[in-house]
């Protein structure tokens, strides 16, 4: 069926509503991303439908498989909602065998043995208040909520509303103008405002422009995007043609990582059923405008998900970045003018058309207005993808819903930005996170990805752990990058096997700042972060290492001498037997001796004592 | 008469074209940013970092191989903090780089040894340990005329857009990336590759890792600075023309270069810049040929010339002009061919005329 105006439309968003309810009443969301589905969610999703089938529950269940709650903590995750009262009731770990306990909630008593998640996780995108909510949900809005492969799902949603009005009731630059009030900015990574860049591209007159979704999320330890492409692929399509139209584009082409089979399988379908209804292809809404859009596999490198290269690596050239200006806007793929948006900020603009500039801006800060999404990973206790207005605080997110630190440890420092961010100090956990103060701590928002540290991680060690992601994966174009990364990897591995020197400190600072300076890509010029943030804030733990020869943490290898205390010592020759290279001497019931020389710390003795008789200095 | 644009370089006035980048409006103004990667005959790569400067009022550092000039712009191309970068670049520059100087064929000729020794980077003013040792690259020389030795590669991109942009044939690219990144031809050997030997990616490389093997003089290699004499002149293959850099020493040719000029701009094929070994060739006749009783026999010009007129004319009183026919060739220049097709035509009397580039 096409739809061919904003009447059609809502009268077949009427038609769903009315067929809705003939069944049940309580939805049962299964949150079936990739993620659910490595923890096990298929088999409960199956058993939840047999328990349902074999005790005739049709009526009062409507079992919706979703995309990705992000409570990667408590996967595979089910949520109960009670369509009549809102009531509603989050279930983690489950396990096939918990189905019909699940079933049979009351919504008041909790049953054993179930994880119950506290609810605050969502703030749907229909409420108007974010205040009683620590997440905020417009990018993730659906995903979690609805079928990624029912386009009537994403329709009765509010879909295609946006595309509709954008078609119907505006011109191409009144919805620049809506973009550029609402103040959005990209979440790619660098920030850029994203309606800056459409009028860019829009004010160039050649006859063929593109748009391209950057879906090549490279970051290690982010997947907001795969939540997105897999949880409600339907929003980035619906938004991309709304940039098509806003500059006079007919062709959009996502380029993603071939690793992400899912979201890949989702979006083909999504594409497949969005021409179905016209809502791709010629003369949408019965206007004179069409677009299309079009898939492009990625490889997998970092380093094309960095724009210029992407573009190359879409043309079939080798993805190496080129050097900007030209920027994209003005002479992009096939030295057209083409828009490049991420995917997050693509899941934004709908929202923005549909309830207004003035709507958006009340959520988050007055330069970074809006949301963002984090993945929250590391030494945490809640691990997964939240949403988050910005201006939220650090503390906020890391102990009102990461739960804290894991194993009751002490915090130390929390990367954000991925592996070219930096990290940020317990001093820092009260500074309102967006773009620009990001910045100044010497750190950066990225793509959001999170990673929070304990006192059991070695800050050089770490920046040298950051570092060989960046330097494997440079593309070797640019001599800063290619060969300074490097250089900057063997000085952090001499510091952390206690040979560096005053001089390889002052070496590694200037080195930093030239690759920062001189690097032509954003992969080179952020690669130094996190040994200039780390350089910064851990000064202490670096002249330890060299100074000192002594690791904090206990994390480098060469700088801990392992010893037997003999008074806690009781003999038991449990180290003696497990030492690979049988460096430890001492009869039974008598105090064991380690022979450092030979010792090769594999820390296997520390790890069996169970008289906490071993030192480790 | 074109606009002219103003702009200064630390605080010197420069007057250039608005098509120029900062760097060539600068090199016209006699001011050389130190370069590597950038070549004029192929479009801009700002890889090697080299020639950054600043520019009033735009936050960082940028490559003045691809910022275009323009009015009123203030650049510092010398400053101290750029010099440092630029020190430290060249720095890491060697240090991936066999600096086995006294054994390389472009000593004396290569530009990164021109500006380690103006930066004065002696082995041991040098910052960084050389790790192009532990670096598994793989060199190639199976190609009939080129050596590429990846230990030297700087990865600058000239050879691979030279071949590309200038002989259009696409033969280069990168392999792996990052500090492993080597110039391959996308087969396990170079000669599997389509690779038809112009040369033109040496005559790109500005150091010693692509180079010609010595084909002219294959026990004795040659550098620049051994050549005595170099001629410009014509090459003797097609009818195109191309002018060549013969270099030579001692009387004979040790290697020939395309020269910058038109036709060619510098380019040649193959057979311009390796085929002239005959030159030198024991078997060149430089005599003409008589067949005497079924031998050949060596002949003086005006024996030769003369037996060869008589036998045209009587050819041609006993059979008639049609049973002559003159065969050309493309080597010789376009006056020799129209002189030799009116004398076909004019004296001979037939139109029997044809040319080898025909064939
Ligand atoms: C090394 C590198 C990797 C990048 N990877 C991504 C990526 O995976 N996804 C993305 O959206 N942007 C990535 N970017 C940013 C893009 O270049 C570009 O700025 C972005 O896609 C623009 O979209 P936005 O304005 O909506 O953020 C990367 C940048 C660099 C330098
Ligand atoms: S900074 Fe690194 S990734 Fe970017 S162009 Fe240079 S070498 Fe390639
Ligand atoms: S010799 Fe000529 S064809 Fe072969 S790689 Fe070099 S430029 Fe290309
Ligand atoms: S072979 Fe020469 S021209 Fe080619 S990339 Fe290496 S250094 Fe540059």
């Amino acid at each position: 069926m096409m739809i061919k105006s904003l009447q059609e439309l809502s009268e077949y968003t009427e038609e769903l509503s009315d067929s809705r309810s003939n069944t049940g009443d309580i939805n049962v969301l299964v949150s079936l991303g990739t993620c659910g589905i490595a923890a096990g969610a298929e088999e409960v999703h199956k058993a939840i439908r047999k328990t349902i089938n074999e005790n005739n529950l049709g009526h009062r269940f409507n079992v919706i498989e979703t995309g990705c709650m992000g409570l990667c903590f408590c996967e595979p995750s089910i949520e109960l909602e009670d369509t009549k009262n809102g009531k509603s009731i989050i279930f983690g770990n489950v396990k096939p065998e918990n189905s019909e306990k699940i079933l049979n909630t009351d919504f008041q008593s909790e049953p054993k043995e179930i994880d119950i998640i506290e609810k605050g996780w969502y703030y749907p995108d229909e409420a108007e208040n974010t205040d009683n909510y620590l997440q905020a949900k417009i990018a993730l809005r659906n995903t979690g909520r609805i079928n990624p492969e029912k386009i009537d799902d994403y329709i009765s949603h509010s879909g295609y509303k946006a595309l509709g009005r954008v078609i119907q009731d505006m011109k191409p630059e009144d919805v620049i103008d809506e973009i550029t009030k609402s103040g959005l900015r990209g979440r790619g990574g660098g920030g850029f405002p994203t309606g800056k860049k459409w009028t860019f591209a829009a004010a160039q007159s050649t006859e063929e422009k593109f748009v391209i979704c950057n879906a090549d999320e490279g970051d290690p330890g982010a997947f907001m995007d795969r939540a997105v492409l897999e949880g409600d692929p339907h929003s980035v399509l619906e938004a991309m043609t709304i940039a098509g139209y806003a500059i006079n584009a007919t062709k959009g082409f996502i380029y993603i990582r071939a690793e992400y089979p899912l979201a890949i399988e989702r979006l083909e379908l999504a594409i497949n059923q969005s021409r179905e209804m016209g809502f791709l292809g010629k003369n949408i809404f019965n206007s004179n405008f069409s677009f299309d859009i079009e898939l492009r596999f990625g490889a997998g490198a970092f380093v094309c998900g960095e724009e210029t290269a992407l573009i190359n690596s879409i043309q079939g050239l080798r993805g190496m970045p080129s050097n900007k200006p030209p920027y994209p806007a003005v002479e992009g793929l096939w030295q057209k003018p083409t828009i490049v948006n991420n995917v997050e900020t693509f899941a934004n603009i709908s929202t923005i058309i549909r309830k207004g500039h003035e709507w958006f801006r009340k959520i988050g800060t007055e330069d970074s207005p809006g949301t963002k999404v984090f993945a929250l990973a590391g030494k945490i206790q809640n691990v997964g993808l939240i949403e988050v207005p910005m201006g939220t605080t650090l503390k906020n997110i890391i102990y009102d819903i990461g739960n804290g630190i894991a194993d009751n440890k002490k915090f130390k420092a929390v990367q954000t930005g991925g592996p070219s961010g930096g990290c940020i100090t317990p001093d820092y956990l009260n500074t309102p996170i967006d773009y620009d103060s990001l910045k100044k701590l010497g750190s950066m928002m990225g793509s959001g990805g999170m990673i929070v540290m304990d006192e059991d991680d070695c800050m050089v060690d770490i920046a040298r752990f950051f570092l060989d992601f960046t330097v494997d994966e440079s593309c070797g174009k640019c001599v800063p990058c290619r060969i300074g990364g490097k250089q900057m990897c063997g000085l952090l591995e001499k510091i952390t096997k206690g040979k560096g020197t005053e001089k390889d400190l002052r070496i590694l600072k200037s080195l930093s700042e030239t690759i920062k300076n001189a690097s032509l890509c954003g992969l080179g010029m952020t690669a130094p972060n996190p040994v200039i943030s780390t350089m910064k804030y851990f000064a202490h733990e670096y002249e330890e290492h060299v100074y000192d020869k002594k690791c904090r943490a206990g994390k480098c290898q060469e700088l801990i001498t392992y010893s037997v205390i003999p008074d806690k010592c009781v003999g038991c020759t449990a180290c003696k037997k497990i030492c690979p290279v049988n460096c430890i001497s001492g009869k039974v019931k008598e105090p064991h001796f380690i022979n450092s020389d030979k010792c090769i710390k594999c820390g296997e003795c520390y790890r069996v004592c169970k008289f906490n008789a071993i030192s480790k200095s | 008469m074109e606009k002219q644009i103003t702009f200064t370089i630390d605080g010197k006035t420069i007057k250039a074209s608005p098509k120029d980048t900062i760097l060539t409006a600068a090199e016209k103004n006699g001011i050389v940013i130190p370069n590597l990667c950038y070549n004029k005959e192929v479009s801009c790569t700002a890889a090697c970092r080299l020639c950054i400067v600043k520019i009033e009022g735009r936050p960082g550092f940028h490559p003045s191989c691809a910022m275009k000039a323009a009015d009123g712009m203030k650049v510092k191309a010398f400053t101290d903090e750029i010099e440092k970068q630029r020190r430290i670049i060249l720095d890491l520059l060697l240090s991936a780089h066999n600096d086995d100087c006294i054994n390389c064929k472009k000593d004396g000729d290569c530009e990164l040894q021109d500006l380690a020794f103006k930066y004065n980077l002696g082995r041991d003013s040098r910052d960084f340990p050389p790790i192009w040792e532990q670096l598994e690259e793989t060199s190639d020389s199976t190609s009939q005329v080129l050596d590429y030795d990846a230990t030297k590669c700087i990865q600058c991109q000239r050879c691979i857009k030279a071949c590309q942009e200038k002989q259009g044939k696409g033969i280069l690219t990168f392999a792996n990336r990052g500090i492993k990144t080597t110039v391959t031809t996308g087969y396990p050997q170079w000669n599997a590759s389509l690779c038809d030997g112009c040369g033109e990616c040496q005559q790109a490389c500005p150091v010693g890792a692509l180079t010609m093997k010595p084909v002219y003089s294959p026990n004795n290699r040659v550098r620049q600075k051994d050549i005595e004499k170099t001629t410009t002149t014509t090459c003797p293959y097609c009818g195109v023309g191309c002018q060549i850099d013969v270099s030579t020493i001692n009387n004979r040719i040790v290697k020939v270069d395309g020269h910058n000029d038109i036709p060619n701009h510098g380019s040649t094929c193959v057979k311009g810049r390796f085929g002239l070994d005959f030159v030198n060739h024991p078997e060149r006749l430089t005599k003409p040929l008589i067949r005497k009783d079924g031998k050949f026999e060596e002949a003086e010009w005006n024996e030769a010339l003369k037996y060869t007129a008589d036998r045209l004319v009587k050819i041609k009183t006993e059979y008639g002009s049609n049973s002559v026919c003159g065969l050309s060739s493309a080597r010789c220049t376009n006056e020799d061919n129209y002189l030799f097709q009116k004398f076909m035509r004019s004296i001979v009397g037939t139109n029997n005329v044809d040319h080898c580039a025909r064939l």
